[in-house]
């Protein structure tokens, strides 16, 4: 169980969320109808990943080419090299942003799917949920209202 | 603001009947997309020797049709992505409404190189797989790169539109009367709950995908120009061209979001959010990429006659004085001519006269395509090779036909999701700026 309180803007829930970490109790997680970028503890992921993910296709993708034109089925088309790499690479980068968007979608799906100390949320509302135990602080920072969020 | 976003969008999505003027929308559409069934049904059993596509004219409508849709297309994702990177705000109020259009049009788009194979179950050809007698799709042509670029788009779209719209799902969620509703809306959501760390992730992922979808619908477009260019027939075989379609489909892609805009703030009363601004910014954008045709207009000319070359002077002229002149003079003036009618802030902002411009500009984006494509090929190198080119019955059921898939689909977003990004407009209004 951990137990939320509700605060009217983004303001005051940043606010309140400095005003906890001074007196030394780290906020579990907030939640908010909107992104808060400065709540955010670390750089997600996500982006890394997306690059590698786009960049694995565009050589698979260029790879596969030109094993095919220039190995598996080479074709003399008036005299121009097999390895006509440049022309490649139009289906290589589409085949790049493709799995680099689709490596993004899933990649956001997975870790928002993680494990986190608050898992039943408030619908609507800017909250701050911290551990039960921090009761008197998080009334010391004047929320206007105090939820007990299930486990 | 009188009314919060969150309710407004959300009662719209969540009201249990539609409006009158929703169906009086949605049956054509739908009959239309009927007479669409039954055009491709006939198209499968017959061959395309159905439609009046012949020797020398071997591309027409399903070319000219998948070109226009596609670039249609492109207006939703110059908004919603290329906006998104400049954090530009009036993007806010208009991005699921121009997003879902580039859903729906890349849908559209994407049936015709399928349909246009004459054997279609043999599509998957164009996939490399391991078969038995060691072939490989032409990987040099641009006509496989056309493939790579629309399968992409098409999926890249959906899933960036789909990413735009879970948060506001979740809020659906929370807010639906009915278990059914809360169960299809939550299923959907993908348990987005609004935390901390599931925003952490979305907003990073959100922005790379936008970074991703800039590019992409570039590439796009200019994938769909090489198809030309890489033929050697007159009018086509020009290195303009990528730049030129890319410019082609925002034009048009700006022109269909204000079709579909303007009339929809005013049966849904969003005229609170989308604003007088907006429609102004987008006729603005309209005149901008109205410009960039108009030069690229001007060096085809130039190009034609700079180049020297017999039968593209032929070719070109036959386009100005042959049996197809009102096509190519219609396609300056609703292209070009028109709407420098936008230079005047009175009628960047009389909707009215907005709306009629831009169907003008859909209908001569249309009549683009119809000039490059089918202007070319009935005059090719060889005067022997000339022909002409009559459309059928069945040519204009796809066309009309995928206009009501279009709208089908759109008007059953319309009514069951978020017509305005609701966690975007309430980070916009968090922040103090206007809408």
């Amino acid at each position: 169980m951990s137990l939320a309180g509700r605060f009217a803007d983004e303001e005051a829930l940043v606010t309140a969320a400095a005003a906890l970490r001074a007196v030394g109790i780290e906020p579990l997680e907030f939640i908010a109808p909107h992104p808060v970028e400065r709540l955010e503890k670390a750089a997600s992921p996500v982006p890394v990943i997306v690059l590698l993910a786009g960049l694995g296709a565009f050589v698979a993708s260029l790879a596969l080419q030109i094993y095919a034109a220039a190995r598996a089925y080479p074709l003399d088309i008036g005299g121009r090299p097999y390895n006509s790499w440049l022309a490649f690479i139009p289906t290589a980068f589409e085949n790049g942003i493709l799995l680099a968007v689709a490596a993004g979608f899933l990649s956001f799906l997975i870790l928002s799917w993680r494990d986190s100390p608050v898992l039943e949320a408030p619908a609507e509302g800017y909250w701050l949920a911290v551990r039960p135990e921090a009761r008197s602080a998080l009334e010391a920072v004047r929320p206007i209202s105090i939820a007990e969020l299930p486990p | 603001m009188a009314v919060p976003i969150a309710d407004k969008a959300a009662t719209l999505a969540l009201k249990p009947g539609a409006g009158a003027w929703w169906w009086w929308a949605f049956l054509p559409s739908l009959a239309l997309t009927g007479l669409l069934a039954v055009a491709v049904s006939w198209l499968f059993a017959r061959g395309i020797g159905i439609w009046g596509n012949n020797h020398p004219v071997m591309w027409a409508f399903d070319i000219i049709n998948y070109v226009w849709w596609i670039g249609i297309a492109s207006g939703g994702t110059f908004i919603s992505a290329f906006f998104f990177l400049m954090r530009v705000t009036w993007r806010t109020a208009l991005n699921r409404i121009a997003e879902s259009m580039t859903l729906f049009a890349a849908a559209c788009a994407g049936l015709y190189p399928i349909l246009h194979l004459g054997r279609a179950w043999f599509a998957y050809w164009l996939v490399p797989y391991p078969d038995t007698m060691g072939l490989w799709p032409q990987f040099r042509s641009p006509l496989l790169w056309d493939f790579y670029a629309i399968l992409t788009y098409v999926i890249s779209s959906i899933l960036f539109w789909y990413l735009g719209l879970i948060p506001d799902l979740a809020t659906l969620r929370d807010r639906a009367a009915t278990t059914g509703k809360r169960l299809l809306y939550g299923l959907a959501a993908c348990g987005f709950r609004g935390r901390g760390e599931q925003w952490r992730h979305y907003r990073a992922a959100y922005g790379v995908l936008a970074a991703l979808m800039a590019p992409l619908v570039c590439s796009v477009h200019s994938i769909v120009g090489l198809d030309f260019a890489g033929g050697e027939v007159p009018g086509w075989h020009s290195t303009q061209f990528p730049p030129f379609f890319v410019f082609g489909a925002v034009l048009s892609g700006f022109a269909s979001v204000l079709l579909l805009v303007i009339p929809l703030r005013r049966v849904l009363g969003l005229d609170e959010y989308i604003t007088e601004r907006h429609i102004e910014v987008l006729g603005r954008l309209m005149l901008t990429s109205s410009l960039c045709v108009g030069y690229a207009y001007v060096m085809d000319a130039f190009s034609t006659y700079y180049g020297g070359d017999a039968a593209e002077r032929h070719q070109f002229l036959d386009r100005l004085t042959g049996i197809y002149w009102p096509v190519y003079w219609s396609t300056l003036l609703f292209n070009v001519v028109i709407p420098q009618a936008l230079w005047r802030r009175r009628i960047r902002t009389a909707p009215a006269i907005l709306m009629a411009i831009s169907f003008l500009v859909v209908v001569g984006m249309w009549f683009e395509r119809f000039n490059i494509i089918v202007g070319s090929l009935r005059r090719t190198d060889m005067p022997s090779a000339w022909g002409d080119f009559h459309p059928t019955f069945w040519d204009y059921a796809t066309l009309f036909g995928t206009v009501g898939l279009f709208f089908t689909g759109f008007l059953v977003f319309v009514r069951f999701l978020p017509v305005i990004s609701i966690f975007e407009m309430r980070e916009l209004q968090a922040t103090g700026e206007p809408p």
